[in-house]
This record gives structure tokens, C-alpha cells and sequence, in this order.
């Protein structure tokens, strides 16, 4: 009997060992599969909520990729020291605005919500991956439950897909990359913005309109109210806004209803299209297309915000306390870009020389490499001067070779000569640069990764490689 | 509810934990009431059919089983029997039989007939019409007892690992186990260990084989027109392993289903494409229902007992009424038929070919010798699958023409074979997996277990690291979710 019960024990613990073993291996295999976009390229406002520190945003900007390019956080907090927070993910439609700011409550008791009212526009995606990013980036809560149910309420589809998650992610295997193994460190570091400082082309300019404002839809009201109760019931000042779009009268109808909405709920209304000229946006720089403004743009909208919260909220400068350290990093990101962007129109030598032997320049890594000397001839001599300038002897210069430039010290890596054959150094976690000399303009010379560098037809070749960012930023040629 | 859905993770550990607390008289009805509920996840109406066959042939039996003169007997089994098959032939047979008397009438300037009735398949109606017909003839033949308790009787016919595609199971082997339950505790950890195991090659074989190569053959045989020689026969044969891994996969789960709550099922698989011929392939293949023709249809024709001639009728017979039962359209019957010839075809030529190989000194204790039947055995049932998978007779024989019409051997180099919905990722992930098939068929062959009992007899670490490497590789390579809408078993159609 005794036995019997002990093999009954014994077998329990099996089976709950088991259970417990499985469990952990499916939640590390869900956690490289899972959905890890909201913005791009392995970038998630969502996980950037998730990383935030609790109890450190003062103001939140609700909405979808008008937001996150339209309004940086860092801005704010460099001009005034306001601990803000993008809670945008691209197309963002209305329930999963009302569900994020949920979610983004369970840690955070903001001061001011700012939403975009472009979720009035449309009650469905029409991308799926959209949809994706929107119903599948939440942690699994009966908040992520209640999105899908509200969003399927209205919209056709399978929601069972989205509650278990792993008939959507499951396809993944086929396009795991390294971000699904290790963090993206910018999860870590932004505040939900997506910096670009790209510009446009041909946009045309935001008209002005002044028909009649639209009727709003039954759920159009709906989520408006919605909006209005969770900022009453949560004691938060609730704004709304719509970031400048080049969306017609339509788009132009609907802001005004939603304008006049607010008016009667006594809820502050921004309408960037109205303020476009006041804040003298330009189609030609600040925009990255119709929809979207730049870092330029953002600036201005930013800038305009700033004001507006000094004006009439009394938020505290968070600037110097170091329990905002998150606010600091994010903007020496947004500063690293700016650098990052500037650094691309530099190809003078000399300047290049000076703007990586910057603070800004430590982040990055130069690999250069000299080739074709038999005919170095054709190199001048005021190009040898400038190279000499990152420390190389105009001697090595003229008998070529694979130069490491990092952080005002340069390393040599190879001679064009040398017998060493290859040599290979992991740069981070990531990647691995490797140099050789198999002839001049031979493919291989320069390897980081899987991608040749190699200068093929020039003199000189300098890889600015990217260890903030873990990616090779530009190439120069000379 | 299907065997590879999230659904079914939910429903099967909630029936199985309720099953092991509950009390041991409540345990029948409990098992009944999930089977109804499982069955009514299809489609809640249906229900009322499998009440139907349930109360009829539960009643059939009792009445069967009383003494009465043997030509009443028969009268009640006749009409207990008829009563069944009639709801069959209406839901299933009733669309088919009227088309084909409609073109008839056509034909001859009567006009066309429409159908009163429009119904959707119900799901298992053959399988469980089936199982419920061979009780009753159990009863009159005196090799079961009636039962009379309705709840073992009415689970015994909706018992859900095996309701909806089977095993077909006999009333000696089910339903003595389901009286059984409130006597005896039934349940036990090796059996659990062994039916999970089991529970898993088949999501295994379901997900990473039948539905991936499913990819591959829904295209082909959807536009065969547009193909060769080389696609053609990549579909076949690839409908061959597809419809092997669907089936018995759907099988296994079944089975190791049942068998995690202490019920044994019959086996219905045993490496059918190892068969040295077509008999011994239907030795092998679908043995639930091959049996079940056999003591039913074949040996009440008079099997082999009325001269060589009638037996082959009865083959003949036997085989296309086993065609018409896995579907209600011509192409069904010609695979019938084929298969039919084939057993035919074999025993008239048989003694001939034992004298030619004799002649040719053929040695037949050799490894070659024993492959090469194997092979022969395996391209005649690939080659039969065709008319199965074809929508029609129609499409199998344009097929089948194009196939030996279009010769293009260019495409097994030019990487066409990739466009066709499986690239070469996902061709090596089934090559893969066909090849483990492989390895685990010849082990369950050699060892004469199945692969639950296989796995329950090792190492705990390598139990485990199989139970996990499976799950995992299921969930993550396996076909299922947003993007795949082909996850039906194929059998639940018939």
C-alpha cells in the first residue's frame, strides 16, 4: 500500500516537473517569436512602456505613427525637463488607443493625455501587420483580452488567433533575426518617438477647409466619451489633438467635429493643419511625406507642445534627478541621430577627422583602409595630409593597409603585405569585422558580418561603423 | 473541436482531470457528456442524428436480443439496420444518387431533378453509423449481449477520441471496457505516459507532415493542367505520405487520447507502405474498417468459400462498397474498383508469377526481393490515391494523362518544384520529417509497438527531451494558424 502511494507521489512530481519544464521552454521560444514591432524594425513603444520605471510620466501623447515621428519626447525633456511618453503605435486605431492607455495606467499616473484623433478616421486595419502590432505587442492580461474582444466586436476575423497568439507568431521561424534573441537596446532608451530626419519630396502643402463639420459616428462618440470617462474616472487632464496631416476636407470635416466635440465636453482641442502656418511648417523640409512630419517638423510641433503644457499645466522639471535617467539617455539618442545625420553630408578628411574625434564621434568606429598603392599617385597629397591626421605615417599611408579608428586612437589592423592572412575582431555582440588583403580591390578585403566593404575601385575606403547602434552607419570613398 | 486546435489543449485535460476525480459512477456520464459537447463544437444540430442512431440500434439490439423466432430477429436487425443507413444515404449518398438520375433524365429529355434537400455533411456520420450498425449485428449473431444501459451504449457509439474518424471500434473491445469504468479504476500512469506519446507523433504526423505536404498537393492537384510529368508525380506521391500522416496521425491522437483514460482502441494503422502487396497493404491500412468490410460485407457475400470466381465478385463488390463509403462521387468508386483489381489481378496472376520467378531462379529470402514488392506494392497505391484525391473522375484521368504524357525532367533541376508553396525551407523541413517517419515506422515495425509504448519503455531524459522537442517543433514548424486553412483531418468527410 505504502508503495503504491509512494509510486503515486512519485509520479505526481514527475508530471508536475514536467508541466513546470515544458512551461519554461514554450515561454522562452514564445519570447523569440513573439510580436516585437509597433514603429519598425524591431522598435516597440509598447516595450518601451514595459521598460519605463514606474511612476515617472507626466505627460503621454496617444496615437498612431503621426505621433511617434510628430512628437519627441526628448525635445520636451531638453527644453523643460518634462518626463514625457509616445504611447503611438502605426496605424493605432481606436480600441487599441483606449487599451494602451490602459495599460500604460497599470504603471503610470500621467498629469496629461494628449490623443490623436486619427482613430476617428477608420474602425478597421487595413494592413495586417497593423493589426499585429497593435492587438498582439500588450503582455497577455484581461486588458490585452478586452482589446481583441472590442476590436472584433466590430470587425470581422478569427480573435481566438490573437488571444492564443501562436497561430500568428508561430510563422516567425522564417524571419528571425537577431533582435529576437537579444533586446533592442532602443527599447531600452526611447520614449516611444522615432527619430528621422529624412525629408520628402513633391508633398503637397496642408489647404485649409471650411465646410461643415462632419456628423461623428455612433463609435466615433463612443470612444470619444470613452476617452472623456477614463480621464475623469483616472484623474488625468485629457487633450485632443490631431498631428498635421495632408488629408483633404474629409480628414479637415472630421477634425472640426471632433473639435466641436471637445468644446462641449470643455476638452482642449489641437489642430496642427489649422496651425500650419503659424508654426511654419514647410512641405519641403519638415515632412517626411504627406503624412508624417521629420525631426524637423517635430521640432516645431514639439516646440509648439512645450509651451503649450508650460502654459497650463505646472509639471515639475524632472532635469538632474537621476530617477529620470531614461529621459537623459534618450536624449543623447535623439542627439547620437542628429550627429548621425550631419556626420553623412561631412566628406572633407579634415572634417570627418574632427567630427569623430568628437564626444558625439566616440560612438562610432572607423574602419579605413588604403588600397591600389602602386598607382597611390593618383592619391593627392593633400587627401595623404588629411589622412595622416588620424595618426597614420604618411609612409604606411603610401605601402597601404586596414586601419581601426576608435574613440582618438587608431589601431593597425593589417598591412597590405602582411603574411598574417586574415584577421578578424568582434566589434559587440553582434558583429565581427574581418580584413584582408587578397589583392587590390578584391571582394573580402572588409567584412563586418555578412556584408563586404571592400573598396573595390578607390584609394581610399572608410566604414563608419555604428557601435551605439550596432550597425555600419555610411561608407566614404576618396 | 479538432485534435490540433488551441481548443482542443483546453477540452482534453479538463475531460481527463474531471475523469480522474470524478466518482467512478459518474464517470460514464461525464465522458458522454463531453463526447456530445466535443461533437456539438461541429455543428450542435448533427447531435440529433448520432441520438438517433444511438436510440435506434440501442433498441434494435435489445429487441434482437430477446428470444424470438430467428425470422423476426431478422426482421427487427433488417429494419434497425435500414434505419441507420437510410440517414446515411440521406446526408451523404442522397446528392450523388439524385445528380446521377438527373443526368440520366436529362438524357433521355425528362429535364433535371433538384434536390429537396441541401444538407452539410455531418461530421463522422460514416464512422459512427458504422460502429452502431456492426453492434446490432454483434447481437443477432450472438457474439455480444445487448446492453442496457444507455448511457455505456451511447457512449460506447459517441466515445469523442474516436467518433469523428475513428478507430471503428467493436462492441467486444469498446464497449466491455466502458461497462468496465464504474467497476474497475481503469486509468494509470503508464498508460497516460504511453497514450501522451502517442497523443504527440500524431499532432506530429498531422502538422509537420500531412499539412505541409497538403501545401504542395492542393496546388498541384488544383491546377494540374498547368504541369508535367515531374510535378504530377511529386503530387501523387506526396498525397501519399500527406493522406498516410493525416490519417494516422488522426488515428494516433485518438488512440493515445483514449488511452491516457485507460481505454484501448484498436490499432487501425501498421506501417501500411511496408505491405509486400495490396492484401497485405489492407492488412495495414485503415484495419478498423478493412475488418469491418470483411466480417460484414465480404464474408456474409461468402467471402472465399463459394469458388474462386464468387470470391473475386465478392472482392470486387466488397472494394467498391468500400469506395462509395469513403465518398459519395465516381471518383471514389474507381479507387474502389482499382483497389478491387488489383486483389483480383493479384490472385489470378499469382501462381503464375511464383512459376516465372521459379524459372528465373528469383531469390525470394533476400532483402532485394522483399523491397522490391514493397516498391511495386507502394506505386500501385500512390498510383490509386490519385483518383481518391482528384475532385472527380474527370480531373484523376486528366491526371493521370498528363502525367505519363508530359515528360519535362527539367523541372527536377530548375528549382520549379519550390514555386508550387513550399519553397526549400519548408521542402527541407518535410524531407526532414519524412525522413524521421521513416526511422520511427521501421522501428514500430521491427518492435511490433506502437510509438506511445515505444517511448513509455525509455529513459525519463529521453521521454522528456522527445515530449518537448515534439511540442516545441509542433507549435513552432508545425502548419496551423492564420495563414493555412486546409487543417481538416481528410477523413472527417467520409
Amino acid at each position: 500500500m505504502k508503495l503504491i502511494k509512494n509510486q503515486k507521489l512519485g509520479n505526481t512530481v514527475k508530471f508536475i516537473a514536467f508541466i513546470i519544464l515544458l512551461s519554461i521552454i514554450i515561454l522562452s521560444v514564445y519570447n523569440v517569436l513573439k510580436w516585437k514591432d509597433t514603429t519598425g524594425d524591431y522598435c516597440s513603444s509598447i516595450e518601451q512602456l514595459y521598460n519605463t520605471d514606474k511612476d515617472l510620466i507626466d505627460v503621454v501623447f496617444v496615437g498612431s505613427s503621426h505621433v511617434y515621428c510628430g512628437i519627441y519626447p526628448s525635445i520636451l525633456w531638453e527644453k523643460s525637463g518634462i518626463s514625457a511618453f509616445d504611447m503611438s503605435v502605426s496605424g493605432q486605431d481606436k480600441y487599441s488607443a483606449y487599451h494602451q492607455i490602459k495599460e500604460l495606467l497599470k504603471t503610470q499616473s500621467p498629469k496629461v493625455i494628449f490623443v490623436d484623433i486619427y482613430g476617428l478616421f477608420s474602425d478597421k486595419h487595413d494592413s495586417e501587420g497593423n493589426l499585429y502590432r497593435n492587438l498582439l505587442s500588450m503582455k497577455t492580461s484581461k486588458n490585452s483580452i478586452d482589446l481583441v474582444n472590442d476590436y472584433f466586436e466590430d470587425n470581422e476575423g478569427d480573435k481566438s488567433n490573437f488571444f492564443y497568439r501562436w497561430p500568428i507568431i508561430h510563422t516567425r521561424y522564417k524571419e528571425l533575426s537577431r533582435y529576437d534573441f537579444r533586446n533592442n537596446k532602443l527599447n531600452s532608451i526611447l520614449r516611444g518617438e522615432r527619430i528621422g530626419f529624412n525629408t520628402g519630396s513633391d508633398i503637397s502643402p496642408i489647404l485649409q477647409f471650411d465646410f461643415d463639420p462632419a456628423e461623428l459616428s455612433d463609435k466615433n462618440i463612443a470612444w470619444l466619451n470613452s476617452l472623456y470617462d477614463l480621464s475623469v474616472q483616472k484623474g488625468f487632464k485629457l487633450v485632443l489633438m490631431k498631428t498635421p496631416i495632408n488629408g483633404g476636407p474629409f480628414f479637415q470635416s472630421i477634425m472640426d467635429a471632433a473639435s466641436q466635440y471637445a468644446e462641449s465636453k470643455n476638452i482642449d482641442f489641437i489642430d496642427f493643419n489649422r496651425m500650419a502656418d503659424e508654426l511654419c511648417l514647410d512641405m519641403g523640409s519638415d515632412f517626411i511625406d504627406g503624412n508624417h512630419v521629420n525631426a524637423y517638423g517635430a521640432a516645431k510641433v514639439t516646440g509648439y507642445l512645450n509651451d503649450y503644457i508650460n502654459t497650463n499645466f505646472s509639471l515639475a522639471d524632472h532635469r538632474g534627478d537621476s530617477r529620470y535617467h531614461q529621459w537623459d539617455e534618450d536624449l543623447k539618442y535623439y542627439n547620437h541621430e542628429e550627429f548621425l545625420n550631419n556626420l553623412q553630408y561631412v566628406n572633407d578628411l579634415h572634417d570627418l577627422h574632427e567630427a569623430l574625434s568628437s564626444e558625439a564621434g566616440a560612438d562610432f568606429l572607423a574602419i579605413i583602409s588604403v588600397e591600389n598603392t602602386d598607382s597611390i599617385i593618383n592619391l593627392s597629397h593633400d587627401t595623404c595630409e588629411k589622412l595622416s591626421e588620424f595618426g597614420m605615417a604618411y609612409s604606411e599611408i603610401t605601402e597601404g593597409g586596414k586601419w581601426l579608428y576608435s574613440g582618438n586612437t587608431l589601431t593597425k589592423l593589417l598591412d597590405n603585405d602582411s603574411s598574417e592572412g586574415i584577421k578578424c575582431i568582434d566589434l559587440n555582440e553582434f558583429d565581427s569585422l574581418c580584413v584582408r588583403f587578397s589583392g587590390d580591390g578584391s571582394l573580402g578585403n572588409i567584412v563586418i558580418g555578412n556584408d563586404d566593404y571592400s573598396n573595390q575601385d578607390v584609394y581610399v575606403n572608410i566604414v563608419i561603423y555604428d557601435n551605439y547602434l550596432y550597425e555600419t552607419a555610411m561608407q566614404k570613398k576618396y | 473541436m479538432l485534435f490540433n486546435s488551441f481548443e482542443f489543449i483546453i477540452f482534453f485535460p479538463i475531460v481527463v482531470a474531471a475523469y480522474l476525480i470524478l466518482p467512478k459512477r459518474i464517470k460514464p456520464v461525464w465522458l458522454l457528456l463531453s463526447s456530445y459537447f466535443f461533437y456539438m463544437c461541429w455543428n450542435a444540430k448533427y447531435i440529433v442524428l448520432i441520438l438517433f442512431s444511438t436510440l435506434v440500434t440501442y433498441l434494435t439490439a435489445i429487441l434482437i436480443d430477446r428470444e424470438r423466432p430467428a425470422k423476426v430477429r431478422k426482421a427487427i436487425l433488417a429494419c434497425g439496420i435500414t434505419l441507420n443507413l437510410l440517414v446515411l444515404f440521406l446526408f451523404k449518398y442522397f446528392d450523388f444518387f439524385l445528380s446521377n438520375i438527373s443526368h440520366i433524365t436529362e438524357k433521355i429529355g425528362m429535364g433535371s431533378l433538384s434536390n429537396p434537400f441541401s444538407f452539410v455533411l455531418p461530421v463522422g456520420i460514416s464512422f459512427y453509423t458504422f460502429q452502431a450498425v456492426g453492434y446490432v449485428i454483434d447481437v443477432y449473431r450472438g457474439d455480444v449481449k445487448a446492453e442496457k444501459n444507455i448511457i455505456n451504449y451511447a457512449l460506447f457509439v459517441s466515445f469523442f477520441p474516436q467518433l469523428v474518424a475513428g478507430p471503428i471500434e467493436r462492441s467486444k473491445n469498446l464497449l466491455t471496457q466502458i461497462k468496465s469504468i464504474r467497476e474497475k479504476n481503469l486509468f494509470s500512469y503508464d498508460s497516460m505516459v504511453s497514450g501522451f506519446g502517442l497523443m504527440l507523433w500524431g499532432m506530429l504526423l498531422k502538422t509537420m507532415i500531412a499539412d505541409r505536404a497538403a501545401v504542395f498537393v492542393d496546388n498541384i492537384f488544383s491546377t494540374y493542367s498547368m504541369y508535367g510529368t515531374v510535378e504530377l508525380v511529386f503530387g501523387a506521391l506526396l498525397f501519399t505520405l500527406q493522406i498516410y500522416a493525416d490519417f494516422s496521425g488522426y488515428s494516433a491522437i485518438a488512440i493515445g487520447a483514449a488511452r491516457v483514460m485507460g481505454i484501448n482502441l484498436c490499432t487501425n494503422f501498421n506501417t501500411p507502405y511496408f505491405a509486400t502487396s495490396i492484401a497485405d497493404f489492407w492488412a495495414r491500412w485503415h484495419i478498423s474498417l478493412s475488418t469491418w468490410f470483411k466480417d460484414y460485407v465480404y464474408i456474409p457475400l461468402g467471402g472465399n468459400r463459394k469458388g474462386k470466381v464468387r470470391k473475386y465478385i465478392n472482392l470486387i463488390i466488397t472494394f467498391l462498397v468500400s469506395g462509395l463509403w469513403h465518398g459519395a462521387s465516381w471518383n471514389y468508386v474507381a479507387w474502389g474498383l482499382l483497389h478491387g483489381l488489383y486483389r483480383v489481378i493479384g490472385e489470378v496472376t499469382g501462381s503464375i508469377r511464383a512459376k516465372a520467378y521459379d524459372a528465373l531462379h528469383v531469390k525470394k529470402d533476400v532483402f532485394s526481393y522483399n523491397l522490391l514488392k514493397r516498391l511495386i506494392t507502394f506505386v500501385l497505391v500512390a498510383f490509386a490515391w490519385i483518383f481518391f484525391r482528384a475532385r472527380s473522375l474527370k480531373v484523376a484521368v486528366g491526371y493521370i494523362h498528363r502525367m505519363f504524357t508530359r515528360f519535362n525532367p527539367w523541372a527536377l533541376f530548375d528549382e520549379s518544384l519550390f514555386l508550387h508553396g513550399l519553397d526549400r525551407r519548408e521542402f527541407a523541413i518535410l524531407a526532414y520529417m519524412i525522413a524521421l517517419l521513416l526511422i520511427v515506422s521501421f522501428l514500430t515495425y521491427k518492435k511490433k509497438q506502437d510509438v506511445g509504448v515505444l517511448l513509455a519503455e525509455q529513459n525519463l531524459w529521453f521521454r522528456w527531451t522527445v515530449y518537448v522537442a515534439v511540442i516545441v517543433g509542433v507549435l513552432v514548424f508545425g502548419e496551423y494558424g492564420v495563414n493555412f486553412e486546409s487543417a481538416k483531418f481528410i477523413y472527417f468527410d467520409f
